[in-house]
């Protein structure tokens, strides 16, 4: 067993989405090697941690509870990669399927519904993209900061792969054939989830303004 | 207009969103004003997704210790697959010896006893 370490590796790596683009097969080739290969295994935490970061940060609402299920997440997959089996679904179809049962699970300990925690809200308003016209009066960027929280509260309040299919899209930018592998559906089912999805988001936020 | 047409406008429109490009008027412009009510609510609520859900970057300290942590577990699995992978080639080894020292003792033993079968005739 090789004993190079990719703690160096993960905090350099900068884009949001790791490394080139790998065709299925060549990411085949990567996880059997990560079977045996510490090496191989590290490259695919530095491909994805990120991407599983955002997914549990925005299923959860809070940096804190991100940092530990996306630990829980590779550890898991880690101890059980022996297991994997290839059903020719992108390796991070199976990594969002640990993060989504660990948030689950995060959930039903909370015993209560998700709860954007409203601190990490207005820390991560800085995040929002820029306004087109930077010279808008401070009433409308608060208002627009407001608007973005009940949008994200009411995200939360939508059924979890509603909010995956949206935290797909639009935070990994991901095209509705990617979705759909991962989310184990067709490319039109995908299409009619986001159609029902926004028109579910649209009824939160009329019931609560 | 149908849902599916209006599932596939919904997901073109997403789609050039998360590429950077807001085609929402265009997508307005081509369709009666009578569809343009049921249309536009959910363009603008996508534009509100694409601004609001935008990446966040986890802390580096936070990366590199969680590499560091995975890096020493995988480490720890490999000694220990390789020590048991030592343990299985040595009893290997010793069932080998031992079933070969066996089979030369047998010999050696039927050979014993066929010269004193012949030695007495």
């Amino acid at each position: 067993m090789p004993g190079e370490d990719y703690r160096n590796e993960a905090a350099v790596a900068s884009d949001h989405n790791e490394g080139q683009a790998l065709s299925l097969q060549d990411e085949a080739a990567l996880v059997e090697r990560a079977r045996m290969d510490g090496a191989a295994f590290g490259e695919l935490y530095q491909r994805y941690a990120k991407a599983i970061y955002n997914y549990v940060y925005y299923r959860t609402g809070n940096h804190h509870d991100a940092e530990d299920l996306t630990a829980r997440t590779f550890q898991q997959a880690l101890a059980h990669i022996g297991s994997y089996q290839d059903r020719g679904l992108p390796f991070s179809a199976w990594l969002y399927r640990i993060a989504h049962n660990l948030v689950a699970n995060w959930h039903r300990d909370q015993s209560r519904r998700a709860v954007i925690s409203i601190e990490e809200l207005k820390a991560s308003g800085a995040q929002m993209e820029p306004l087109r016209d930077t010279m808008q009066p401070l009433e409308a960027l608060a208002e627009a900061q407001e608007q973005r929280e009940r949008l994200l509260a009411a995200i939360h309040r939508l059924p979890p792969e509603r909010q995956q299919l949206l935290i797909l899209k639009f935070v990994e930018r991901l095209s509705n054939a990617e979705i759909a592998a991962i989310m184990g559906r067709t490319e039109g089912a995908i299409k009619s989830l986001y159609h029902r999805t926004l028109l579910a988001l649209r009824d939160e936020l009329i019931r609560y303004p | 207009m149908d849902e599916r047409l209006l599932a596939e406008i919904l997901a073109e429109h997403a789609d050039a969103l998360s590429r950077g490009e807001d085609d929402t008027e265009a997508i307005l412009a081509r369709y009666p004003v009578e569809e343009r009510a049921r249309l536009e609510s959910l363009l603008r609520l996508s534009r509100m997704l694409r601004a609001s859900l935008v990446p966040v970057e986890p802390s580096a300290a936070f990366l590199r210790d969680l590499g560091e942590s995975l890096s020493q577990v995988a480490l720890a699995r490999g000694r220990d697959l390789a020590r048991r992978t030592q343990q299985t080639i040595l009893i290997a080894v010793a069932a080998i010896v031992g079933s070969l020292l066996s089979l030369i003792g047998l010999i050696a033993l039927l050979t014993r006893r066929r010269k004193s079968v012949l030695g007495s005739h």
